[in-house]
């Protein structure tokens, strides 16, 4: 209620109106919220430079610590944890590691062809791979089903940022995010809400990013908070797999070696970490 | 709050509260009819088939999971690379979409008046009223993902069925009549033993045979011919 201030209240009548404004406020929030939303440019401005920062990085280590909600058929959220690492080298070289309580991925991008390694399973797939990070990215989601985690870092400062999809976005306010002055910002889109904490200064990084799934009635959370290395050098090893002793090469369901089948495979659990 | 509204701040508090209760009613309503949306199976069938597992806009596994959990939250808020329009995959579900808005304006009535008491309504509806803690979803949910309602994505327990010599098979009986050749499983029986034919690994689980295959980045097993 602090966004009535006292001078608004000149008389009892007026206050009874303004009462009855909010009154009407909150009803009419909750059953159309579009429109009251609105997209301010100061937060649209601040992703966009954000963007503009992170796709002038030429390499990068980003280490993310995460919860990610799983919704069960009976609507309940359970939830699971784990680290996600990005060694990056624009344009053709990517690797992740990705633990989470469950599964533990290696994804090694080297210029050429993509591998998904399961360590603990010591199974291996490799398939050929386009000559970019982003067309890597963009093949492995549409043809593998492969979903990497965070995949806005590499979309956003493009001209896929998703800022025509926004219906809201505005300040929140400043935060500290691990010792780091940050600004929040809120955002909404069809089907998502989301949540960006913008490092402050000349290294605008994002530092926290936390996504609600509002299509899903249950609201699972994806939360995500970043630690950045951007002094990094990398050398092509660190992209490259080699099969360890004992592993063993399977494939990609409905894909079988092929780069393209024209189609997702569709009837099976994606399981992304 | 109640130093600079004076007198007249009764009015107001009165009519928010008035407003508040109206909304909760309003709640109440959403979760009335996400529950018989449930109750009614709605929301399994919805929550499978529609995006928001992850899966419906980019891996589209979300659309179609065998053991019909209900999704999980989207890892990332774009996913789309093409410069062409970002179109995602519509939902096509009626009764999920509007389960969904009705959760969506709910929350939008906190976010946009900063009222912790709605919050905390919110919430305690939110979660109690959806009965999850009554509804013997922990012993629903199996903890090693072998069938139940919700399929855990698992590695952990690996080396209970990967077996490093042969193994004697056991279970055979449970393992045949569940596989059909080109059936899809996310776990194996136990005792199973390692065949490599032609350069690809099966699994021969007592007369069943299985190749390991990555659907994304999960491992699921397909039952095949004997070899």
């Amino acid at each position: 209620m602090r966004h009535l201030p006292p001078n608004k209240m000149s008389s009892s009548s007026r206050g009874l109106t303004m009462g009855l404004t909010a009154c009407f406020t909150l009803i009419g929030g909750a059953v159309g919220a579009q429109t009251t939303s609105k997209v301010d440019t100061t937060a649209v401005n601040a992703l966009r430079r954000m963007g503009a920062y992170l796709r002038s990085l030429k390499q990068f280590e980003v280490d993310a610590s995460a919860t990610r909600d799983e919704v069960t058929a009976n609507n309940e959220k359970v939830q699971v944890a784990g680290t996600v690492e990005y060694l990056v080298r624009v344009p053709d070289r990517l690797r992740a590691d990705i633990r989470t309580d469950r599964k533990q991925r290696q994804l090694f991008y080297d210029g050429k062809s993509l591998t998904v390694f399961a360590p603990r399973m010591l199974y291996y797939a490799t398939v050929p791979a386009p000559p970019t990070i982003r067309e890597t990215l963009d093949s492995a989601s549409k043809r593998l089903g492969i979903e990497f985690p965070l995949v806005d870092l590499f979309l956003w400062g493009t001209p896929n940022d998703g800022v025509k999809d926004l219906t809201s976005a505005r300040y929140v306010g400043p935060a500290y995010v691990e010792g780091i002055d940050t600004d929040q910002y809120a955002f909404r889109e069809k089907g998502t809400d989301w949540q960006l904490w913008i490092q402050r200064g000349n290294t605008p990084l994002p530092k926290r990013v936390v996504i609600t799934t509002t299509s899903n009635p249950a609201l699972p959370q994806y939360g995500a908070t970043l630690k950045w290395t951007l002094n990094s050098k990398f050398n092509d090893a660190e992209f490259a797999f080699v099969p360890p002793k004992g592993s063993e090469r399977i494939t990609f369901a409905s894909v079988a070696g092929q780069v393209d089948k024209g189609s997702v495979p569709g009837g099976r659990s994606r399981g992304e970490p | 709050m109640q130093l600079w509204f004076g007198g007249r701040g009764l009015t107001l508090v009165g009519a928010v509260v008035a407003g508040l209760l109206i909304v909760g009613s309003q709640v109440s309503e959403a979760q009335r009819r996400g529950g018989g949306a449930r109750g009614g199976g709605g929301i399994h069938a919805g929550g499978g088939a529609r995006p928001s597992t992850g899966g419906a806009r980019m891996s589209s596994g979300g659309g179609n999971r065998v053991s019909g959990d209900g999704g999980a939250a989207h890892t990332s808020v774009n996913r789309d690379f093409n410069n062409a329009t970002i179109n995602r995959t519509p939902t096509t579900t009626t009764t999920n979409l509007n389960a969904s808005r009705s959760a969506t304006a709910n929350r939008n009535v906190n976010v946009s008046n900063g009222e912790v008491a709605g919050q905390r309504g919110n919430v305690n509806t939110g979660n109690i009223n959806r009965g999850n803690i009554n509804t013997g979803n922990v012993n629903n949910v199996n903890v090693n993902g072998y069938g139940g309602n919700y399929h855990l994505d698992n590695d952990v327990d690996y080396g209970w069925h990967r077996p490093v010599a042969a193994g004697v098979a056991f279970g055979t009986a449970a393992a045949v009549t569940s596989a059909a050749i080109g059936s899809v499983v996310y776990s194996l029986p136990p005792s199973c033993t390692v065949t490599v034919v032609d350069g690809v690994s099966y699994q021969n689980c007592g007369g069943v045979w299985y190749e390991p295959q990555f659907a994304g980045t999960s491992v699921e097993y397909v039952v095949v011919a004997p070899k």
